[in-house]
């Protein structure tokens, strides 16, 4: 990909022949190369680039672009300098933040050697899976050239809902423990009930939030987080009477100041004694301020999970009819 | 200009199609460049402007042993192409849906003369002084709107889409969009109001269209935007079987929602069909299809159940192509007939019978809406709802619906009112035509009522 001191010298190349009119000062260029290669879908190479300009009249110009940038014979400086404007540079700074909880670059060369030869793991089509390369570029004319290299990886087997999530492929154990988790979900599942059953939950259970829907929580919680040491997930889950997986929630503000949330999870699976009986939704609602001070959740870890899951008691969550 | 920045469409072709070649695969290459300049004002005065292109490449692969392979590229450059090639290459395997959707754009094409319209004609995009009356707009509403936070967003796109298939059938379209969205913050929650049209001419984009519907749409739903200080009742009890009438944005909402299924799982009936269009002047217009064909209009929901050939690209590649889509719904009565106020139109349903002693719920606006596409169920909490019971119409505060998609479509009994084009928020290019209101009949529907 291209670097500060390249993209500086194309911007250069292309100013003498424009003489007499503004010319740009500083920049700043974002680029991000995308790889997906997916059981359920298209295979995909996903080019975008943003350039912001500072000009030497103190207007700035914002422009976005998929081709590569070294590929580019002439830099269209004439058509750049037309869409000059006053503006703040720190703008681009507040564009780029999103809702996004912030995620940690992790990169598996394994992953990339992949996308480079097409060579897969023989496991790997066992399962539907989604393998992504993200390649991202800052280049800024104060010298800053930053590369960071991110995969993930998500893996399913079919007819079983834990996904293993995570940045690397599984190493030889962790795919030794989901083959496991698997035969043993398999023997201990009687009879699989459809979605939308009408079995509910006893009166006293615990919730495990998955860590898609354990961020969420956070998120719009302010949380203190008691120092306890996670647990493993199979053998926590063998302990416990009646226990509601959650994988993925959706989140309502209820109070206008966001203290109250109504919580809809379109899936949740019943365990009992480890074993699991079926399938259904459930929706509560939860109390940002006490959530976490009076009933300290239980974190648990699990093989697959790109984080901590957190179990809460019911008593913590209130369930609408 | 697309040729000085980038190495020619062609040369790219020729690499690809070579590359086909030296492979023995039949290649169906779809490839569009859009370029976009989009202007924002926010809160009253001018906020930015930012041009940019997207260039778009999608590679179909078949073997001669019926094989198919595809890849998508976005970026223009020489190497990437050529990745996306041996990505699509690798990828080959039996796929029925596309082979079948292959032969049946073959067979409509046959009567047709392929698309070739020169690329210099395309609208030079949008005059000057199209932009004043835009910003006026703008502050009008704000005016309306003391306090709401109010951005404003416009954008013009100039597209080409080239396709090549090994035979050497090409087609080639130019097409100018324009859309226009307000977007107003009322502290809590987003309105949209989307407005936009496309022409594959040469005559000027106009805003006037644009800047009309959006008044309409303003002083259609402005009182949605006020928030009331009118107290009204809660419902007491949760309804488990009750008729519903919901407006067109909701409808319109539920459709772009089945849209996301994946067509991969269980197949899901519908008793309502529903169809893609290449309506021209919708924004998201396209005439051919991402195979490399023209596109003729096609299911995507029908009785038995998704069609994966069609849905498989508004599903997957959201943003490869816009689209305009309709759900086969009977209209129960025009506007010429009726006026469409849900007042009026319980009346029509109870005079048709279709509507007996209980109570119906009117639901107007989208407060908040969710979807789960794995299970297709939906989480929708109105903006605004009325009870009409007895002849009485009663304002209620809004409650959370739940259910799954496949049931609700399957339980709307017809429309009411004048077609509407309703935009998805997300996808400003996808468009749906739907009526101002649509009856819900409990008999075919799963649905449980909750309090918020």
């Amino acid at each position: 990909m291209i670097t500060a001191k390249a993209f500086s010298k194309q911007l250069d190349t292309a100013i003498p022949a424009q003489l007499g009119k503004p010319k740009p000062v500083s920049f700043r260029l974002h680029f991000r190369q995308t790889s997906i290669l997916s059981t359920n879908s298209i295979p995909q190479l996903l080019n975008h680039g943003e350039l912001l300009l500072g000009w030497e009249d103190d207007t700035i110009s914002l422009h976005e672009i998929s081709s590569d940038w070294t590929q580019m014979p002439h830099l269209p400086l004439d058509e750049w300098r037309k869409l000059r404007f006053f503006g703040k540079m720190s703008r681009i700074d507040s564009a780029l933040e999103n809702d996004q909880f912030p995620s940690v670059p992790r990169f598996d060369p394994k992953i990339e050697h992949i996308f480079l030869t097409g060579e897969k793991p023989d496991w790997l089509d066992q399962y539907q899976y989604r393998l992504v390369l993200t390649k991202e570029k800052l280049i800024q004319s104060n010298g800053i050239d930053s590369e960071t290299n991110q995969t993930e990886a998500v893996l399913r087997l079919p007819g079983y809902w834990f996904d293993y999530r995570s940045s690397f492929l599984p190493a030889d154990d962790e795919l030794r423990y989901l083959q496991m988790e698997q035969t043993w979900f398999h023997q201990m599942t009687k009879k699989r009930m459809p979605v939308n059953s009408s079995i509910q939950p006893k009166s006293q259970y615990v919730v495990l939030f998955g860590p898609d829907s354990f961020r969420t929580i956070l998120r719009h919680c302010e949380p203190y987080l008691q120092e306890s040491s996670p647990v493993r997930f199979h053998e926590w889950l063998l302990k416990q009477e009646e226990v509601l997986i959650i994988p993925k929630i959706f989140a309502d503000s209820v109070s206008s100041k966001g203290t109250e949330w109504l919580i809809w999870a379109p899936t949740a699976y019943i365990y009992q004694a480890g074993t699991f009986t079926g399938i259904t939704s459930t929706r509560f609602r939860l109390k940002a301020a006490s959530l976490f001070t009076s009933f300290p959740p239980q974190l648990v870890s699990k093989i697959g999970w790109d984080g901590y899951g957190a179990a809460f008691s019911s008593g913590s969550l209130v369930h609408t009819s | 200009m697309a040729n000085r920045i980038y190495p020619s469409i062609a040369s790219m072709e020729e690499t690809i199609f070579n590359l086909a070649d030296t492979y023995g695969l039949y290649a169906y290459v779809y490839q569009t460049i859009r370029k976009w300049n989009r202007y924002i004002w926010s809160d009253g005065s001018f906020h930015e402007r930012k041009n940019g292109t997207n260039d778009y490449m999608m590679i179909t692969l078949q073997s001669p042993e019926g094989l198919v392979g595809q890849a998508f590229c976005e970026g223009g450059s020489q190497a990437a192409m050529v990745s996306a090639f041996h990505l699509a290459r690798r990828q080959l395997r039996k796929d029925e849906y596309t082979l079948q959707l292959i032969r049946q754009l073959e067979k409509v094409e046959r009567k047709l003369p392929p698309l070739l319209m020169p690329a210099d004609h395309l609208p030079q995009g949008l005059p000057k002084p199209a932009y004043p009356l835009f910003e006026t707009q703008h502050q009008k509403i704000l005016q309306h709107l003391p306090n709401t936070s109010l951005t404003s967003t416009i954008e013009v796109v100039r597209e080409y889409i080239h396709t090549l298939r090994s035979n050497g059938t090409a087609h080639s379209v130019a097409i100018g969009r324009l859309i226009a969205n307000h977007q107003l913050f009322d502290g809590e929650k987003s309105h949209h109001l989307i407005a936009g049209y496309s022409s594959d001419t040469d005559e000027p984009l106009l805003i006037d269209p644009v800047l009309v519907s959006l008044a309409e749409q303003f002083a259609r739903h402005q009182a949605r935007f006020t928030p009331s200080k009118q107290s009204c009742e809660r419902p007491e009890h949760v309804h488990t079987n009750s008729y519903l009438l919901m407006d067109a944005s909701i409808l319109a909402r539920f459709i772009f929602a089945a849209l996301q299924i994946s067509a991969d799982g269980e197949p899901e009936h519908a008793r309502n069909q529903l169809h893609a269009l290449p309506l021209e002047g919708t924004p998201g217009f396209t005439p051919l299809h991402p195979l490399g064909f023209l596109l003729p209009p096609g299911p995507l929901l029908t009785q038995s159940g998704i069609q994966p050939g069609f849905h498989h690209f508004y599903q997957k590649l959201p943003f490869l192509c816009g689209g305009h889509f309709s759900l086969h719904l009977p209209i129960l009565a025009t506007d010429d007939q009726i006026s469409a106020q849900p007042e009026e139109i319980i009346r029509q349903l109870q005079t048709k019978g279709l509507v007996d002693e209980e109570a119906v719920n009117v639901l107007e606006g989208i407060d908040s809406f969710h979807f789960d596409a794995e299970t297709a169920s939906y989480a929708l909490l109105p903006k605004y709802s009325h009870k009409y019971f007895d002849g009485l119409s009663s304002r209620q505060s809004p409650f959370w619906i739940y259910g799954r998609l496949d049931k609700l479509l399957s339980s709307a009994i017809g429309g009411f009112g004048p077609i509407q084009l309703e935009h998805d928020p997300n996808h400003p290019y996808w468009t749906v035509g739907v009526p101002a209101y649509a009856f819900l009949s409990p008999d075919k529907q799963d649905k449980e009522f909750v309090k918020p």
